[in-house]
């Protein structure tokens, strides 16, 4: 493993992440708009989980007139010095409905069996099943014995209907029961169905979904066989910052619980906020796929858990007003997040700067392509999602369809997301076998809008 | 107000009257540094202005023709909470979820749901076919209807509200009160080079006024004098709306009334943000003080007093 990443920067580089614990700079100006620390990347601490990077559509912007300008924030999972992880803190919150009759249910044991062979003793593990009430199977508890916890779930039943939010209810209490920060707290929610028990609206879920999440709960919805609902379980994981999978065959079932809990053995940095904070004669019009807060000159948004190595994007739209040439700090994009080593609550940021000139021909030359073409990915992902509400609701053709994905797909190719572009090919091939191709492409939609790779 | 955490006085003994220059060594001093650009006092340690950001090292470059003034001078949507702030072009402003000018990102607002046109003086909305329909001041307005805006009235969107603040005289303006000023500030004249139909409008009034001058807006450093004339006089930063004309940052958009009736002189801050002081005392906003003769006027920064010395001669003329 590639733990010693963070060592190989120097730490005088100015240019890069530094570390901010013995910062003499780091003092809180009462009033300021911005935290401490002008000009980099920072952290408390000798590790660091995660950096930021912006980088801005273009380095020029207009002073004659106000502008747009989009920017370009990537969130990196560096890796642990240590290689060390939290323990999780895991509930399997399975569906034991009628529908998992047979192979479903043979298969969603083994791939339980295949979790607790995974786990280490400092682990905390939980597992609440639900039909047309949910139960604790087994309360939190350390993986120790893990051939008595394999008994467990080898008795598991099916029965009859689905009451899912009751699932989650008791799922997340019980990762609730161990409330400490030392663990990386996790649901993994299985189902096959739609609910069809207990609270069954739709908004009510997702809003538990979301005040879980404000506990530090995050919840990756696993979708098997053609009858759930993506429409619900994606936005389970969207709300939540978990992840979503679409499982079309019984035998993958064991697969992808294995994927999604080495994913979650990854995790560097969970519950992050991305706060954009704004200098005078700045706006933020949207960021991207996201809904942001609004605050006194900030925006803030909430981000997806990052693992080890991997990238995850976000694209910020300013707007710039007038103003005297020169150069300015335009924001100051700060990611607060808890950190998966330390444990503990850690900040990086980095600086917007943009300079401002009357001079068209400079502005030409500052452009970044690699921005621009990050947007038009960004807007795939809403073309996408409106294909996807079409064919749900019938109101475009599978002719109409296709051409959409094709085109999609193409632009996708372009811009080197060969993995999307491959799950858009998957959508396409199950479209023209005259299946839904819905629980695919909303697994491509969700990743697109995080931006991860 | 949106600027509660500015530090700005209006005539503060604030070390800048000479042109900052916080290169190199400011960092070492212990004082804090103007910013140039919106001269917000910066801890030494700062790189970047805490207020607009700008790199403190460095000179703003003033540009010819920088249209400062677009940014206040058509008004704007203000959210309730007052967090964010929607500025308005002349002409029509699309209003939605989907690249709109005014972009709303809640799922209440059409993709393309209304528009906010500013003619003239005038800013009107129009429902364009939205699902959720707009209100204005509590009424639902009908498709194709034009409804007329005014000062602080609130608009909803399918159930966005916004609040509309008029371009008004005297209103805290964007950047008001520290207008990026860029050292020498550019005549009026090329700094609010915009807004073609009001701005002739302004010249034909100014015009029709008598162009005799009672007497001499004098600053103390001696870099200004500007005549004042018979009847109310608008003093401000904003060359659209005032006779007389200020380019101190830290003057508003509107800022004061200089009036010359009956042979006395009286001046009556309009609700500038800075305040308007007389011999160092702060006056009561939209109440007029008297000003007898050597009276120190502070607007913004700057210091006046009336040179009354033509006033003799100009009538004799």
């Amino acid at each position: 493993m590639n733990d010693d990443r963070t060592q190989m920067i120097p730490p005088d580089d100015p240019n890069r992440t530094r570390i901010g614990g013995m910062d003499p700079n780091a003092t809180q100006v009462p009033g300021g708009a911005f935290p401490p620390d002008a000009n980099r990347t920072q952290m408390a601490g000798n590790m660091q989980a995660l950096t930021v990077e912006c980088v801005p559509e273009n380095t020029y912007a207009l002073c004659t007139r106000s502008t747009r300008l989009h920017v370009l924030v990537k969130l990196i999972g560096t890796g642990t010095a240590m290689g060390a992880r939290l323990p999780l803190n895991l509930c399997l919150i399975l569906d034991r409905s009628g529908s998992m009759e047979g192979p479903p249910m043979d298969y969603m044991k083994r791939a339980c069996g295949y979790v607790v062979d995974l786990l280490e003793p400092n682990d905390v593990l939980s597992i609440v099943a639900f039909t047309d009430q949910p139960e604790v199977i087994m309360p939190a508890r350390k993986v120790v014995n893990k051939a008595l916890i394999k008994q467990h779930i080898d008795m598991l039943q099916v029965g009859n209907t689905t009451d899912l939010y009751g699932g989650i209810m008791f799922g997340t209490n019980q990762i609730a029961s161990v409330a400490s920060p030392g663990y990386v707290n996790r649901a993994l929610l299985f189902t096959d169905g739609e609910p069809t028990a207990g609270n069954k609206d739709f908004a009510s879920i997702v809003g538990q979904v979301a005040e879980q999440k404000s506990r530090g709960i995050t919840i990756t919805a696993l979708g098997f066989g053609m009858e759930y609902n993506e429409e619900l379980l994606a936005a389970i994981a969207k709300r939540s910052g978990g992840n979503y999978y679409y499982i079309s065959r019984p035998e993958l079932i064991p697969e992808i619980f294995r994927k999604e809990l080495e994913t979650l053995m990854n995790v560097v940095a969970r519950n992050i906020k991305m706060r954009v904070h704004m200098s005078r004669w700045v706006q933020v019009r949207q960021v991207y796929n996201k809904l942001p807060v609004f605050g006194h000159r900030s925006a803030e948004v909430t981000l997806a858990d990052l693992e080890r190595g991997s990238t995850q994007t976000a694209i910020v739209e300013f707007e710039l007003g007038a103003r005297p040439g020169g150069k300015y700090r335009v924001a100051r994009i700060e990611a607060v997040y808890d950190d998966c080593v330390t444990a503990r609550t850690e900040s990086v940021a980095s600086d917007v700067v943009i300079e401002f000139t009357a001079d068209e021909s400079l502005i030409a030359s500052g452009a970044n392509e690699q921005v621009r073409r990050e947007v038009e990915v960004a807007e795939a992902s809403r073309n996408l999602e409106k294909t996807v509400m079409g064919m749900r609701t019938q109101q475009i053709s599978p002719a109409d369809a296709l051409r959409e994905l094709e085109k999609t797909k193409m632009m996708l190719i372009e811009q080197g997301k060969t993995l999307q572009a491959q799950d858009i090919q998957t959508a396409i091939d199950q479209i023209k076998q005259g299946g839904g191709a819905e629980k695919t492409l909303m697994g491509t939609i969700l990743d697109l809008d995080r931006g991860k790779s | 107000m949106q600027d509660t955490d500015k530090t700005i006085a209006a005539a503060g003994p604030q070390p800048t009257q000479a042109v900052p220059a916080p290169a190199g060594g400011a960092t070492q001093m212990a004082m804090n540094v103007d910013c140039p650009v919106c001269h917000t006092p910066n801890p030494p340690s700062e790189t970047y202005c805490i207020d607009c950001g700008f790199l403190l090292a460095s000179q703003p470059v003033q540009a010819a023709e920088v249209e400062l003034s677009s940014q206040e001078t058509y008004g704007k949507l203000v959210t309730p909470d007052g967090t964010r702030e929607f500025l308005l072009s002349p002409g029509p402003n699309t209003v939605g979820r989907e690249n709109a000018d005014i972009l709303l990102l809640h799922n209440t607002v059409s993709r393309k749901h209304a528009t906010v046109t500013v003619a003239g003086d005038r800013a009107y909305v129009e429902d364009v076919g939205s699902t959720n329909g707009t209100i204005v001041a509590g009424v639902k307005i009908a498709p194709g209807e034009k409804v007329d805006l005014t000062d602080g009235c609130e608009i909803v969107f399918g159930s966005f509200a916004l609040r509309y603040e008029a371009p008004s005289p005297g209103a805290e303006g964007w950047g008001e009160g520290a207008e990026p000023a860029g050292g020498e500030v550019a005549p009026s004249s090329e700094v609010e080079g915009l807004g073609e139909g009001k701005e002739a409008s302004e010249a034909e009034t100014s015009a029709e006024k008598p162009a005799q001058s009672v007497g001499k807006l004098v600053s103390k450093d001696g870099v200004y004098a500007f005549d004042i004339r018979e009847g109310t006089n608008a003093v401000g930063r904003r060359a659209a709306d005032n006779d007389i004309v200020i380019p101190d940052p830290y003057c508003s958009g509107r800022h004061a009334d200089l009036n010359f009736a009956d042979g006395k002189f009286t001046i009556t801050d309009v609700g500038s943000t800075n305040g308007t002081l007389v011999n160092g005392v702060k006056l009561d906003p939209n109440v007029a003080r008297e000003l007898n003769d050597g009276d120190e006027i502070t607007l913004g920064r700057t210091v006046f007093v009336i040179d009354r010395s033509i006033q003799q001669s100009v009538s004799d003329s």
